[in-house]
């Protein structure tokens, strides 16, 4: 027994740390006993209900914040999917009254998913709008429409207003979709059939070709939109193209192009793609979500559009369901199928992948996922996703809830559980029981994931810190300020749950401040819904808010807003009205600022001026080359390749080939794509000629182009190195070609197949100063052979003899991706810089005895190098290095601590060399790759496992035996990052990191140019990878990047919008070319047209 | 007294169980049957499985050679396989060939432990019947293992590994080419399979499907009519056809999918069903283990060759399946009752090996000989009644037909493969001394 005393004086130590604890973490969870909230959505699985007869079951329900009672007090209103909805009066100090049955608004029968609220009629007093869903018929899925009566109950007008729609609805969202300024209705609605969810279906177009099922709808099937007419709702769905058959799961109803129109984003499940429904003006919609996105996330289910980084241009992100650990995502991750991958992009379903999108707003209509930088791509089965300043230090966080009851994707369970269980089940003639299959379906549930904003996009995964890290079965969420004091709470539904109220303590730290705005609309749109706020502080912040309470999933929040402002005192607040009109207010830190559509003044137009850096002069070109690719699929051979090396085409190299004083150039083609020869014509335009020679070779992939005089006759001769990877294993496909120029540009064929290796690298100089050029050919990759290093060559040319003078220390110098005779030292001997794929960037030093016998390479910079280039960065005299590589925006993340590596060595003894590449997860290095790729290369490894779990969670140490590793090759990446080296000197050099902008692509292509002419040069980047694995998927976040240089080597990025350097695709390379006496540049883009951009003049 | 007498009554009862099943032969059902299963539960694709039963079979048959010299060594008949060394001791040959089938067998597939289990099952039980005699059972295990070392040697040359290292299929898009299907859209199936070794053919001699039709989309051609004749009658299918697909439908991997929620359903291969029948014929003539022995291993022989033979013209030919030629040119929403399986139609996989079973059936098990197939009781569908092997075999190849996933031309011209194959092996191979 312990004695009372000491058990009195143990609670008095333990409380007041657990409390100290609670009040340091931004997140305080409160106790249902206290708030008085003892809401739970219960859930459970019946023989008819259950997640294998209908997974829309398991989706959960929303919460809908608002202050209903108009005491100044935000109130909740709790959807329940099976049981009664609740509503819970705000009493101020975080208590809660439910009044629901008093209130008359539990939401009756059926089965209720997404609520919102919104003064549907304008009487000043928010509505209450309830979906419904799932049941058979079709009374019992009529949504309600809660018209507050201003006494503390509200009645069901519904039918009244026109509103009462039968569909399978998801959630309901009020907006001016017509530009009348009063609010319009959309209702998500989805096919009850999830039999066809994931297939594709065909038909034939007008040309009589395949194309994927664009069915029409059922009634219940398709989004309704409903047009407000005075104050009476009227179905317009046909006329504004909107009938559609997704798996809409929510939707953000704001402007996405600028153009003052509110425009629909859709997150549909499944196959069906996104949807952007872009506002024509007059009521029309038309999905164009290809012209602004690249990819999106495949299963979509909460959105959210929101200024992460104050730009002033709202982000999208898009939550999809894989899990952030290694075991788990291993576990419920099943692996895309190149082919079935390939026959959905083909017929039209676009690029989808399994993970959550961060979509960056470049502000020109273009979006790029960041959501590999950012860490945000994983989450787990992940619903509502809510983007807003949680700690007022005026950055965005992002806070995302998940959970799902059954993990119906686990792999084990998917590919034999379910299939022995039957079997048994069938043994005992009890096969239809259901529940017997459900109950071996394992049940987890998930963390939330908080990922705080540190600017510059920094992202940091902060559940636990923030006190966030309750495991819970989460659906819908919403944030509100309930107890006035300046900062949000987050609200959410649970399944099977008490829900979440978490009190945001960040007014109780005192540090960051912020402005509460709440909003007097115009008479048709009570609060202001569409109106857009930018709200600048006196430390020179700008933040950029909608006012959109419905967001997120399935919910609604409180639509006063709560506008951090870190420490500054005050800040301005301009609000864009849904009109146009503006006005511009002061408000003090702390206060509640109320904007008043009636103080609005339609202001001055400005003639807005655009001048930016560089235009696009393509068509006055006249070059129309598209770059074809063949059809090889590295993957086929190397299931666990990272990319393809089939797909790095095209090489372009520039020189005046018929000596007219004019720039032309060479651009190479794929493998059964000769290469073409274009002469530029006084104009500034491109033509060609007949290139019988190039013709002959087109068997080849041309991986690098250079000219040299060969024959010393005055004319630019040509080297090609064939590259690629498609004639997998057979070397004698991969020649060094030379061809000799007439003298008006028409090539021939001088000698071939003297020596082979799969290159994308020359570099040609006379470093032995012996008269006779070299040529350095760099082996790229070891074709079929990934891993295996390639022969690299130095060759030299005598009497128009090639003669392989190759030292030693060249021969397997790397995968080689760019090679470049430079002299670093200035000791007036060419130095040979290397760098490529798993390599450091190497410099081998010249002097008058030849190159240095190591490289020097700069230390810790094992990276996947695509390009070099060499300028006087900081005006010292001596050239630096800029080095392009793999980015940050990728899962082959390496840093100094936790890099990417990856063995080779053929572990089956098969002939064939296997390669698996590791990457670290938290804190351990676990393969990259699923069970089945990996099971594929290495059959052998299927005896070892035999089910997934055994694999989930192996390393690679784990995998092999350690003789097998001893044998085994390895190789390191240990920074992923682009940089520039500043020469300091012979074997001194200063790495600065590029910005994050130039980090969310795969810098293929480097260019320097003083562009804004302050005497110091600038950086041009390009590049993007559309050849990845599938799981990872493209890496096209990638539209081009000007930085402006200080003369220091440090770089700042310049938006599109002002620089206008704008080379979106898959770009492999940049060229520097005069057209018509100006440096203009042109851009090889892989599968796409050749770009000409132009410095504006 | 009585303690004792009930002992004495229970080591009786095991020993008349244990006796009866390892004497009569049965062993080598119960290790096909055994095989089938791991297969099954390995997901194993029709050629592949067809190889892991035939290589078992044959070192069984090759240790029993040495016990009953009434059967003939197939050493010197099939390819690349030379004379087994005799054992060194005194050994029970059919622990040997048990010993050498599993080992065999445990190679190939995946789950080791399976076999594990079943062969301590197995031997345990046979020590209780032969006094415990550890020694006899420990040389015949030896000698099974070294038999069993034997045949691993020869079939490791049969260039299984180095299919494994080319590359897989690259859908071409070319007019009537095969393409993927719903609802995996699963890469093709083994297409370097026509590089493994045969074990009775030679370059010259093989038996081959008569070129199929020419592949046209004119509503005029032949091979619209075929594939019109796919869709009308799928459009009625009555329940007995329905009933036919589902039983020869042996699929080993089905996917059943709703939403995000998607399971397999593993079912036993075409050959594996073909291994039932026949086991099902052994147990019902209450064979000897010799003949037993000799029966598992031509239509094992069968299995492979057929299936061989088959995926030669398979990816020669590489012709679309009915879903995609139906889907394309009469009806883009088109589903086939069954699965169409990963790999191209011409000719079909069942209807051959179907075939060839049926003709070495016919050949080795007494006729006339009626059964009653329960084989796919596992999966829910009840047995189904046959007069002969043949007619098995005919409903096998037709069951394609009604489940929507061959042209009518694939079944006949792969039944005549089919026969011609099975033709080829009892008349080379000599099984009787």
């Amino acid at each position: 027994m312990m004695p009372r005393t000491i058990k009195v004086l143990l609670s008095l130590l333990v409380l007041p740390g657990l409390y100290l604890q609670a009040q340091t973490q931004l997140f305080s969870l409160l106790p249902a006993d206290s708030t008085g909230v003892q809401f739970v959505n219960e859930i459970m699985d019946s023989k008819h209900l259950n997640v294998v007869s209908y997974e829309y079951f398991y989706n959960g329900a929303g919460v809908s914040a608002g202050d209903v009672n108009n005491d100044g007090l935000c109130d909740l209103y709790f959807t329940s999917n099976v049981g009664d909805c609740k509503l819970y009066i705000n009493q101020g100090n975080l208590k809660f009254k439910d009044v629901t049955a008093a209130a008359g608004v539990n939401g009756g029968g059926g089965y209720k998913t997404g609520a919102v609220m919104a003064d549907i009629n304008n009487d000043g007093w928010l509505d209450i709008y309830v979906c419904k869903s799932v049941a058979a018929n079709p009374k019992l899925r009529k949504n309600i429409l809660y018209i507050n009566n201003k006494n503390g109950t509200f009645t069901n007008r519904a039918t009244e207003y026109g509103v009462d729609d039968e569909g399978f609805s998801m959630c309901a969202y009020f907006n001016d979709l017509d530009g009348d300024g009063d609010l319009d209705l959309l209702v998500l609605n989805h096919p009850y059939n999830l039999n066809f969810a994931k297939t594709i279906h065909l038909t034939y177009n007008k040309k009589g070709e395949l194309v994927a099922v664009k069915d029409k709808p059922t009634p219940y099937e398709s989004d309704q939109y409903y047009e407000n007419v005075n104050g009476k709702f009227v179905n317009k769905t046909a006329q504004a193209g909107l009938a559609t058959r997704a798996f809409g799961l929510s939707a953000i109803l704001e402007d996405f192009n600028d153009d003052g129109l509110v425009d629909i984003y859709q997150a549909n499940d499944y196959l069906e793609p996104d949807y952007l429904f872009i506002n024509k003006g007059k009521g029309k919609f038309v999905n164009e979500f290809d012209k602004f996105f690249r990819h999106g996330s495949y299963s979509s289910m909460g959105t959210d559009y929101a200024d992460i980084n104050n730009d002033g241009f709202s982000d999208l992100m898009t939550t999809d369901m894989l899990p952030e650990g290694n075991y788990r995502q291993k576990q419920l991750r099943r692996g895309n199928n190149y082919d079935e991958f390939e026959k959905v992009v083909k017929y039209g379903y676009g690029y989808q992948y399994v993970k959550n999108v961060l979509q960056l707003n470049n502000g020109n209509g273009s979006f790029s996922d960041i959501s590999y930088y950012t860490g945000t791509a994983f989450s787990d089965w992940s619903w509502a996703v809510l983007m807003n300043d949680f700690d007022n230090d005026g950055m965005k966080d992002i806070y995302i809830a998940n959970g799902y009851m059954r993990d119906i994707t686990d792999m084990d369970y998917v590919r034999f559980k379910m299939d022995s269980v039957k079997k048994a089940l069938i043994k005992t003639g009890s096969q239809d029981d259901v529940l017997k299959l459900l109950a071996v379906i394992p049940s987890v549930k998930v963390l939330k994931s908080y990922f705080k904003n540190y600017g510059n996009f920094d992202f940091r995964r902060e559940t636990k810190e923030s006190g966030l890290d309750h495991p819970a079965w989460s659906f819908g969420a919403a944030y509100a300020d309930l107890d006035n004091d300046g900062d949000l709470e987050i609200i959410v539904n649970n399944v099977n749950d008490y829900a979440f109220i978490y009190k945001n303590n960040t007014s109780e730290k005192g540090e960051n401040r912020s402005v509460s705005i709440s909003l007097n609309g115009p008479l048709q749109n009570r609060n202001g819904l569409g109106a857009k706020i930018r709200v600048s502080t006196p430390d020179h912040n700008k933040y950029y808010f909608v006012a959109n309470t419905m967001r997120g999933y399935l919910s609604n929040n409180d639509n006063k807003m709560v506008i951090g402002i870190g420490r500054n005192p005050s800040a301005r607040v301009l609000i864009t009205w849904p009109d146009g009109k503006t006005q511009e207010e002061n408000a003090r830190a702390g206060e509640n600022l109320q904007m008043d559509y009636t103080n609005a003044k339609t202001p001055v137009q400005e003639g807005m001026k655009v001048s930016r850096y560089f235009e696009d002069i393509t068509p006055a070109t006249k070059i129309n080359h598209l770059y074809t690719e063949n059809p090889y699929i590295d993957f086929k051979l190397e299931p666990l390749l990272p990319h393809r090396f089939s797909q790095l085409g095209p090489c372009i190299a520039v020189a005046d080939l018929n000596k007219d004083g004019l720039d032309d150039f060479v651009v190479g083609g794929a493998k059964d794509v000769a290469a073409s020869v274009y002469f530029q014509q006084a104009d500034g335009s491109f033509n060609q000629k007949p290139q019988p020679a190039l013709a002959a070779d087109k068997k080849y992939e041309d991986g690098a182009i250079a000219f040299i005089d060969i024959d010393r006759d005055g004319n630019r001769d040509m080297i090609i190195t064939s590259g690629g990877n498609d004639y997998a294993r057979n070397t004698s496909m991969y020649p060094v070609r030379f061809y000799r120029n007439d003298g008006t540009g028409v090539f021939a064929a001088y000698k071939t197949g003297i020596l082979n290796t799969s290159s994308n690298a020359i570099a040609v100089a006379d470093y032995n100063e012996d008269g006779n050029a070299d040529i350095f050919i760099g082996g790229s990759t070891s074709p079929g052979n990934y891993g295996l290093i390639p022969e690299s060559f130095l060759l030299t040319i005598i009497n128009g003899e090639v003669k392989d003078i190759t030292p030693p220390q060249l021969k397997k110098a790397g995968m080689i991706k760019s090679a470049h005779w430079v002299d670093l030292d200035k000791n007036g001997w060419f130095d040979l810089v290397l760098a490529g794929e798993w390599m450091l960037v190497s410099i081998y030093y010249g002097n008058k005895d030849g190159l240095d016998a190591a490289p020097y390479g700069m230390s810790q910079t094992y990276g996947w190098w695509n390009k070099l280039q060499f300028a006087d960065l900081d005006n010292d005299g001596d050239l630096d290095i800029i080095a392009g590589n793999l980015g940050l925006n990728t899962r082959y993340m390496g840093t100094f601590e936790k890099p990417v590596t990856m063995v080779v060595s053929d572990f089956d003894n098969n002939g064939s060399t296997d390669c698996l590449i590791s990457t670290y997860v938290k804190n351990n290095s676990y393969p990259i790759s699923i069970r089945d790729y990996v099971l594929d290369q290495m059959p052998y490894l299927r005896k070892k496992y035999l089910r997934y779990n055994q694999y989930s969670g192996a390393t690679v140490t784990d995998i092999f035996t350690p003789e097998q590793l001893a044998k085994a090759s390895s190789f390191l990446a240990n920074n992923m990052s682009s940089l520039v080296f500043i020469n300091n000197g012979r074997a001194d050099f200063t790495l600065k990191i590029l910005p994050p902008e130039a980090q969310f692509f795969p810098v293929k292509a480097i260019q320097c140019m003083d562009i804004n002419r302050d005497g110091n040069l600038d950086l041009l980047l390009a590049g993007n990878d559309y050849s990845t694995e599938v799981e990872t998927g493209r890496n096209d976040a990638g539209i081009g990047l000007l930085l402006f240089g200080n003369g220091k080597g440090d770089f700042k990025p310049v938006p599109v919008t002002e620089s206008g350097f704008y080379v979106p695709g898959d770009v492999k390379c940049l060229e520097s070319i005069s057209i018509k006496g100006n440096r203009c540049f042109i851009a090889g883009k892989n599968k796409d047209k050749i770009q000409v951009i132009k410095p504006a003049e | 007294m009585q303690g004792k007498f009930k002992f004495l009554f229970f080591f009786l009862f095991i020993t008349s169980i244990a006796h009866s099943q390892l004497d009569k032969g049965n062993y080598l059902f119960r290790c096909n049957e055994k095989l089938v299963e791991i297969i099954m539960e390995d997901l194993f694709t029709p050629p592949v499985a067809s190889r892991i039963q035939v290589y078992p079979n044959i070192a069984a048959y090759e240790v029993l050679c040495f016990k009953d010299n009434k059967l003939k060594s197939l050493a010197g008949q099939l390819n690349e396989l030379t004379k087994m060394p005799g054992p060194l001791n005194k050994v029970d040959y059919s622990v040997s060939a048990l010993v050498a089938f599993a080992t065999v067998a445990r190679r190939m597939i995946y789950s080791e432990y399976m076999v594990d289990d079943f062969v301590s099952k197995e031997t345990s039980g046979w020590l209780l019947t032969n006094n415990n005699d550890t020694v006899l059972l420990q040389n015949s295990v030896v000698f099974g293992k070294q038999a069993a070392g034997h045949i691993i040697a020869w079939l490791r040359q049969d260039n299984y590994d180095y299919t494994r290292t080319l590359t897989r299929y690259i859908v071409v898009d070319s007019a009537g080419a095969w393409q993927p299907t719903a609802p995996d859209y699963a890469n093709a199936v083994e297409p370097n399979w026509p590089l493994m070794r045969s074990l009775v053919f030679d370059s010259s001699n093989k038996v081959r499907a008569v070129f199929p039709l020419k592949y046209k989309e004119q509503k005029n051609s032949a091979f619209y009519r075929s594939a019109l004749q796919v869709y009308t009658q799928s459009k009625k299918l009555d329940t007995v056809k329905r009933m036919i697909a589902q039983f020869w439908d042996c699929n080993p991997n089905i996917t059943r999918s709703a939403g995000h929620f998607t399971y397999f359903i593993h079912k036993v291969s075409p050959g594996g069903h073909w291994i039932r029948i026949t086991g099902q014929a052994i147990k019902n003539r209450q064979l000897n283990e010799s003949e037993s022995a000799k029966i598992y291993t031509l239509v094992a022989i069968g299995l492979y060759e057929g299936f061989l033979s088959c995926w030669t013209d398979k990816y020669l030919y590489n012709t679309l399946r009915p879903e995609t030629y139906i889907n394309k040119l009469i009806s883009p929403k088109w589903k086939p009752y069954i699965e169409t399986p990963p790999f191209p139609e011409y000719p079909s996989g069942h209807s051959v090996i179907s075939s060839t079973s049926a003709t070495i059936l016919m050949a080795v098990i007494r006729q006339p000989y009626s059964f009653v197939d329960s084989s796919e009781m596992y999966i829910n569908l009840p047995p189904r009644k046959f007069q002969s092997f043949r007619q098995a075999a005919d409903e096998a190849s037709i069951s394609r037909f009604y489940g929507g996933i061959h042209f009518m031309e694939a079944l006949n011209n792969s039944i005549d493969q089919g026969k011609g194959i099975g033709n080829y092996i009892l008349g080379k191979l000599k099984v009787n001394n």
